[in-house]
């Protein structure tokens, strides 16, 4: 029985992974933060236990996987090293270079391996098929056929630690850092626990410090950490699990199935759900490494309230922005110049149009685009900077929708908020006259193709041009009469510099620019939530069936959206899925509370007595217990 | 604050968790309408073994792999043993493994006297799923064109086909929407009626996707049905006028014989009065109706005219219907008196279909494996197996043979290993089948109606010859 039990706990056992949500990995870190307690003034001891357990924590979520880890964290150890020893220039590239190559290499291994696939199958006929070479190498070795070979499978976790490490090469050729002296102290950077499967994406210039403080945590802190756990774990069962199961993924899975109204607001609620399941796991992530001192970077802004595409991504992942700011954007020239990368890129996103639309004209059109892009830039100085800062920072959206899922709908979701951005950088120049008359030509023309080459997707945008029209014209009108009204913060009115200016306003200007705001975070939450289309994929399908899966729900949700609405069920469904609902709108109201507001109950909490707040915990759990074991909605139809 | 005051305070949480767990009644405590639980301490002992009918190793694509091999090696050796053992045997009332010779002597003169197998189904039949496997496996053995019966509106596109149409004429069906009234049960066959209040043209082209040289592409005669009570309609399907049938029965049909394999033509209808579908079918051969119903748990028939059932299946040689329900009504049968009265329910519909359909075989398909929550994991319906036991017992008691989906897909927990494959077989609904797991099904079906055939096709040769092939094999 004793053996047995330790078989279980020492073992790896892929149906029973450690995850936040799982009461198991509430025991697991009450006995690493018993022995924590221990050796935490010892700060070598500290680290090294806190990388054993962190490896011992993804070895029981990943299995073998454990040695793709052990290898980075060796190999980038080992480079940066020898780096930090050169002394000329074009040593210490190369170093980087092949750091670099070996993160990247193993990434495109694992998690693009069927794209590539893909794209060859479909530019050459071929029909290759995918062969594992580390299984069969794991294979001989073992003198079994334990691995298959037939498919590739996608460590947990890799595409956060391998940024990690790219960050950590990168800043110590940058000479932001020294490189680590002991192997367990980098090793404890790339695995620790909290943040190793779903982020925030540390980089090695905040964290690495962090390796030699000694540990210490305000009483203060220590009831903000506990809240971030409780906040994450409500997130991730409540708003995220429980309105999934019960609506969103039934809907999603079968658009067809569900009335014009269920898709839209299974559309919405999914907004909701997948910033409530990313945010909950970063929330706990945040807390459980606070309470044992390190600090992770904030990864969510509340989001939604961003009032356009550009700080919506100042907003959502923001450990993933800056890290494709820093990383990517300002390495491919930021907003000085164009590099080979920025060529290379539109090269290759060229080729990946001329795949998805199967026409040379695809091609073309990229190309052309980025040519007269390019050329515009060259003759027309003034705008030069601009014109290539959209440039690259739209080639780092569709690389950064790449990370998300290795499948060209991902690709599409990436260039779908570039756009967004570009068109708001354009669109915030504009005059207040100008802007509702070319809205009422492009509403006119999405008129023009509704009416005769009727489809869904164009009663849709022209619904949604209608909206935007209506809004600019009130806005302008109320510009053009009251030219001294000030104009929407274009990074909302939650920051304490926007507290600050509207300090200063008079009644009626706030009043302005709150309702000017409330619009602009509106049209871009319902922006940002048609995005989600291309978003959501099936996790274990080849990207080609992704791609299709994918493909299949967007067009089918936008052919119900954009069709036959009946209004009279509306009553219906919303008594059907009140529960769900509820939610979602409660979900949205928190959501959208004054920063300020969320700040001082989150205080509040954090100066409760121990023994109030350890009942807090208890009753959480035991109420979230009840959403976790809650029945299944019923399946009910409105749409036939 | 000191690492030690933490490490005391997340153990104090755990303990108060722990003495909850204990203490809680494991039953949960009902406080109103809302019943409380909580977990008790043996939830975190290890798990003792899943109770499923396979071993827990098999993946969903290596149980139906393994189905179909053992389907064909009791083609070749011993039809017997399959029919008594397996868990995806038809089961037939009475053992009796001759209740489909009818259906089989038709499909042997389907090269003259065509015949349509006629499908009943909820949503998991939807988008011509399951329908389409049997349509082209038959079709490729037996001859026959076409997609079968379709509904005027078709408001979804299937794996099949997809519509484009001019205008949207009002729609009711019995299962739910109902934009007018429908008089005297005159809901057609597949409980769908479109009311045309002026002329609309419909085309129906064949989904992207199907083999471009699929039998279910073309075809060469076109029908469409109506009633009977207003002015006979002007219909031309490509040009060609479809005439009105002169006889008075309850169906009136309009036929247009094309003169070669079509597809994709216009059909132009002026006129007043209900349509209930139009029939993309061949002369000969087989044809098959897919008649999905969302949400409808199969105790519709009897709201329907019995003259028009009847009718469509004497004209149209109906020799097979399918029914395949039981999964929308399952969640709410968690007594027995509930499943008894479901039971009895269907039993009154199978039997009116029998006597409607005198000469036709019938085959009930039961629910599929269904999970839901059950404390907090994935988990099939804990009463499911009770349905299903009374569904088959009331299948066989009206002569109607069953075929256990359940059982196929791999019994208890089934849906869940089909949700979680790779590729998966089912939604995250844990109720519907994903394209390839309704495909994957629906191969395994046809399969096994065609091994039933060939058992039927076994004991009608003369004995001699049965005599010669036995000893050929030893």
């Amino acid at each position: 029985m004793m053996t047995e039990f330790l078989k279980n706990i020492f073992s790896f056992d892929p149906s029973s992974p450690l995850i936040f949500t799982q009461f198991y990995f509430w025991a697991f870190f009450a006995l690493v933060y018993a022995i924590f307690a221990l050796v935490k003034s010892r700060r070598l001891l500290r680290n090294a236990f806190l990388a054993f357990a962190s490896l011992f924590f993804y070895w029981k979520t990943s299995g073998v996987f454990l040695l793709i880890l052990v290898f980075v964290t060796c190999s980038d150890f080992l480079i940066a090293r020898r780096m930090d020893r050169c002394s000329r220039e074009g040593r210490r590239k190369l170093w980087l270079i092949l750091s670099v190559s070996v993160d990247l290499f193993l990434l495109c291994y694992f998690k693009y391996a069927y794209f590539f696939t893909d794209l060859i199958n479909q530019i050459s006929g071929l029909e290759l098929r995918v062969f594992d070479a580390f299984a069969w190498i794991g294979n001989a070795i073992s003198g079994s056929e334990r691995f298959s070979v037939d498919s590739i499978v996608l460590p947990v976790g890799i595409s956060f630690y391998i940024f990690q490490v790219i960050s950590y090469s990168a800043d110590v050729y940058m000479r932001k850092i020294k490189p680590v002296g002991n192997i367990l102290d980098f090793a404890f950077y790339v695995s620790f626990f909290p943040q190793l499967v779903a982020g925030p994406i540390v980089r090695a210039s905040e964290f690495i410090p962090q390796l030699y403080k000694p540990f210490h945590l305000s009483r203060r802190q220590f009831g903000v950490a506990v809240f971030w756990i409780l906040n994450g774990l409500i997130k991730k069962i409540v708003l995220s699990d429980y309105i999934a199961v019960n609506f969103i993924d039934r809907v999603f899975e079968n658009p067809l199935l569900f009335s014009s109204f269920e898709n839209l607001a299974a559309l919405f609620g999914y907004s909701l759900q997948v910033y409530a399941d990313f945010s909950g796991y970063t929330d706990i992530a945040i807390g459980v490494a606070m309470l044992m001192g390190f600090y992770l970077p904030q990864n969510f802004d509340s989001p939604y309230k961003a009032p356009n595409a550009q700080n919506f991504w100042k907003r959502w992942h923001i450990s993933l922005s800056r890290w494709l700011q820093n990383y990517l954007y300002i390495p491919l020239g930021g907003n000085r110049n164009t590099t080979f990368g920025s060529y290379f890129w539109i090269v290759t996103f060229a080729l990946i149009a001329l795949l998805l639309s199967g026409s040379i004209w695809a091609l073309a059109a990229v190309l052309s685009v980025g040519a007269v892009t390019l050329l515009v830039a060259r003759f027309l100085p003034d705008h030069r900077k601009k014109i290539i800062a959209n440039l690259n920072s739209f080639i780092t959206m569709l690389l950064g929708g790449l990370w998300h899922g290795a499948s060209l709908n991902f690709v599409i979701w990436g260039g779908l908020n570039g756009v967004g951005m570009i068109i708001y950088k354009f669109w915030k120049d504009l005059s207040w006259t100008l802007r509702p008359l070319l809205l009422s030509l492009l509403t006119l023309l999405v008129f023009a193709l509704k009416t005769f080459a009727p489809s869904p997707v164009f009663n849709l945008l022209f619904v949604w041009l209608m909206a935007l029209l209506a809004g600019t014209l009130v806005r302008s009108l109320w510009h053009i009469f009251r030219p001294d009204s000030p104009g929407a913060f274009s990074k909302g009115t939650d920051s304490r510099e926007a507290r600050t200016a509207l300090a200063g306003m008079s009644r009626g200007q706030r009043l302005t620019v709150y309702l000017g705001n409330a619009w602009a975070v509106l049209q871009t939450f319902v922006f940002i939530t048609f995005t989600r289309l291309f978003f959501r994929s099936g996790s274990n399908l080849d990207p080609a069936e992704a791609n299709e899966k994918a493909w299949a729900t967007a067009r089918n949700m936008v052919s119900q959206i954009g069709g036959e609405w009946d209004l009279s069920i509306i009553p219906d469904v919303c008594s059907a899925y009140w529960k769900v609902f509820l939610l979602v709108a409660l979900g949205m109201l928190v959501h959208w509370l004054p920063s300020r507001f969320k700040r001082r109950y989150r205080l509040s909490f954090a100066m409760l007595p121990l023994p109030v707040m350890a009942l807090i915990c208890v009753l959480t759990v035991f109420l979230l217990y009840q959403f976790v074991t809650a029945g299944f909605q019923p399946f009910i139809y409105f749409q036939f | 604050m000191k690492a030690w005051r933490i490490t005391i305070f997340l153990f104090s949480v755990l303990l108060m968790l722990g003495v909850l767990c204990a203490f809680f009644p494991k039953e949960g405590v009902e406080l109103g309408p809302v019943e409380l639980r909580f977990a008790s301490l043996e939830d975190f002992l290890p798990a003792e073994p899943a109770d499923t009918l396979e071993e827990p190793q098999e993946s969903p694509e290596e149980l139906l792999a393994r189905r179909v091999m053992e389907l064909r090696q009791a083609e070749e050796s011993e039809f017997l043993d399959y029919f008594e053992h397996s868990d995806a045997r038809i089961q037939f009332p009475g053992d009796d493994l001759s209740l489909f010779d009818p259906f089989f002597r038709a499909l042997d003169s389907a090269s003259v006297h065509p015949l349509r197998i006629l499908h009943y189904g909820d949503s998991q039949i939807e988008e011509d799923r399951i329908s389409n496997n049997i349509r082209k496996s038959f079709q490729a053995r037996f001859g026959g064109n076409g997609i079968g019966l379709m509904p005027l509106v078709q408001s979804y596109p299937t794996l099949t086909s997809s519509q484009r149409r001019s205008s949207t004429p009002r729609r009711a069906l019995i299962y739910g929407t109902k934009d007018f009234t429908v008089q005297n049960g005159s809901w057609g066959i597949n409980g769908q009626v479109a009311r045309l209040d002026g002329p609309v043209s419909v085309s129906y082209y064949p989904a992207r996707k199907l083999d471009s040289c699929s039998t279910q592409r073309r075809y060469s005669r076109v029908t469409i049905l109506t009633d009977t009570l207003k002015a006979p309609m002007t219909i031309k399907v490509g040009g060609v006028m479809a005439e009105p049938d002169t006889l008075h029965r309850p169906l009136r049909r309009y036929v247009a014989e094309l003169p070669a394999l079509s597809e994709g033509l216009s059909i132009d209808i002026s006129g007043r009065g209900d349509v209930f579908g139009i029939m993309f079918d061949a002369p000969t051969g087989v044809s098959v109706d897919n008649a999905a119903m969302r949400g409808c748990s199969g105790t519709i028939f009897t709201k329907m005219d019995p003259g028009q059932i009847r009718d469509y299946v004497e004209s149209f040689n109906v020799k097979l219907i399918i029914l395949q329900f039981g999964g929308n009504a399952t969640p709410y049968l968690n007594s027995r008196k509930a499943r008894e009265n479901y039971a009895a329910k269907l039993e009154t519909q199978m039997r009116l279909l029998r006597s409607l359909a005198p000469e036709a075989c019938f085959l009930f398909i039961g629910p599929s494996d269904m999970a839901t929550n059950v404390n907090g994991s994935m988990q099939t319906y804990p009463h499911l197996p009770d349905v299903i036991d009374i569904l088959r017992e009331t299948a066989h008691k009206c002569g109607v043979a069953y075929w256990d989906l359940y059982s196929v897909m791999g019994g208890r927990n089934s849906m869940v290993k089909w949700v979680r494959s790779t590729p998966p077989l089912a939604g995250a609904d844990y109720i519907h089948f994903t394209h390839r797991g309704a495909d994957r099904t629906g191969d395994f079906l046809s399969e096994s109606l065609m091994l039933y055939y060939d058992y039927y096709r076994w004991r009608n040769k003369p004995l001699d010859q049965q005599i010669k092939e036995a000893l050929k094999g030893e």
